[in-house]
């Protein structure tokens, strides 16, 4: 399985994938991209099976990034990892077609029990 | 709601807990001014002000070399930044989620000297935690923008 981590923090992409591994996912080919713009052109090229994208980042958001990929119809499995996680936001990225939204600071449990409903 | 002096502690511990798996302590006191380092995300809607996170370059320093897993002496100006302005971003959002919505989280910054003289001046403190990790200390502290005239610094944002 292919899972792209989009976040302008490299310190972010650095705790997710160090929590990945810990939850039991870190066999799996780990992809980064520092933005929704960049991650945009990865999906475009080769569609991941997973995204796991912080929402305010600079150039494209992650809404803005879920978005784009909803209009062209592409069909990727997609969450946020953010520090917000207010109502709103939450109903925002259901809304738009993301699977789930797991809060900053997160624990390797807590990404074992929501990636375990999405990829098992 | 208010946030109270608690709610930043709770919030700070938090994060220092799990994000770099590190005690904090509340402790009385400012944090010190010698060259503390300022990481600033702004809040703008239903509030508006912003949450800073005052810290020492060691403390700074020691976060990058757990998050990057690199020797302390090794961290970068460029790394040094991005675990402030990500821990400000974790702070920060998680503050944001006690205040009035709907509100933006704006992207995190790491504040120049002259930033700091500029801009928090036009602000009042809501409220404010000093924390000590070991021998460094640090600061969270809750802005609102002062309407009474003050420099209006985050109109573009």
């Amino acid at each position: 399985m292919r899972i792209l981590i989009v976040d302008d923090s490299r310190a972010m992409r650095t705790i997710v994938i160090r929590t990945l591994r810990q939850a039991g996912y870190g066999e799996h080919t780990l992809e980064e991209a520092i933005n929704g713009a960049e991650a945009l052109k990865v999906i475009e090229k080769d569609p991941p099976d997973l995204v796991l994208s912080d929402w305010n980042m600079p150039e494209m958001t992650g809404i803005q990034l879920l978005e784009e990929i909803a209009k062209r119809s592409i069909k990727v499995k997609f969450g946020f990892v953010t520090s917000e996680g207010s109502p709103e936001m939450r109903r925002r990225a259901m809304d738009t077609g993301a699977l789930f939204l797991i809060t900053k600071p997160f624990t390797p449990e807590s990404f074992q029990s929501t990636l375990k409903s999405v990829v098992g | 709601m208010q946030v109270t002096e608690q709610d930043l502690c709770q919030i700070a511990e938090m994060v220092w807990t799990t994000v770099l798996g590190l005690d904090v302590a509340p402790t009385s006191g400012g944090a010190s001014e010698d060259g503390a380092l300022i990481g600033c995300v702004y809040i703008s809607g239903a509030f508006d002000g912003a949450v800073t996170l005052e810290s020492t370059p060691g403390m700074v320093r020691r976060a990058s070399s757990i998050l990057f897993g690199i020797p302390e002496e090794q961290a970068e100006d460029g790394e040094i930044r991005d675990t402030l302005g990500e821990l400000i971003n974790i702070i920060g959002g998680n503050i944001k989620g006690l205040l009035p919505e709907p509100s933006r989280l704006s992207v995190p910054e790491v504040l120049s000297g002259e930033q700091q003289r500029a801009d928090l001046p036009s602000r009042c403190t809501l409220s404010s935690a000093t924390f000590r990790c070991g021998a460094e200390t640090m600061r969270v502290t809750l802005h609102k923008r002062d309407d009474k005239g003050g420099a209006d610094a985050d109109s573009d944002r």
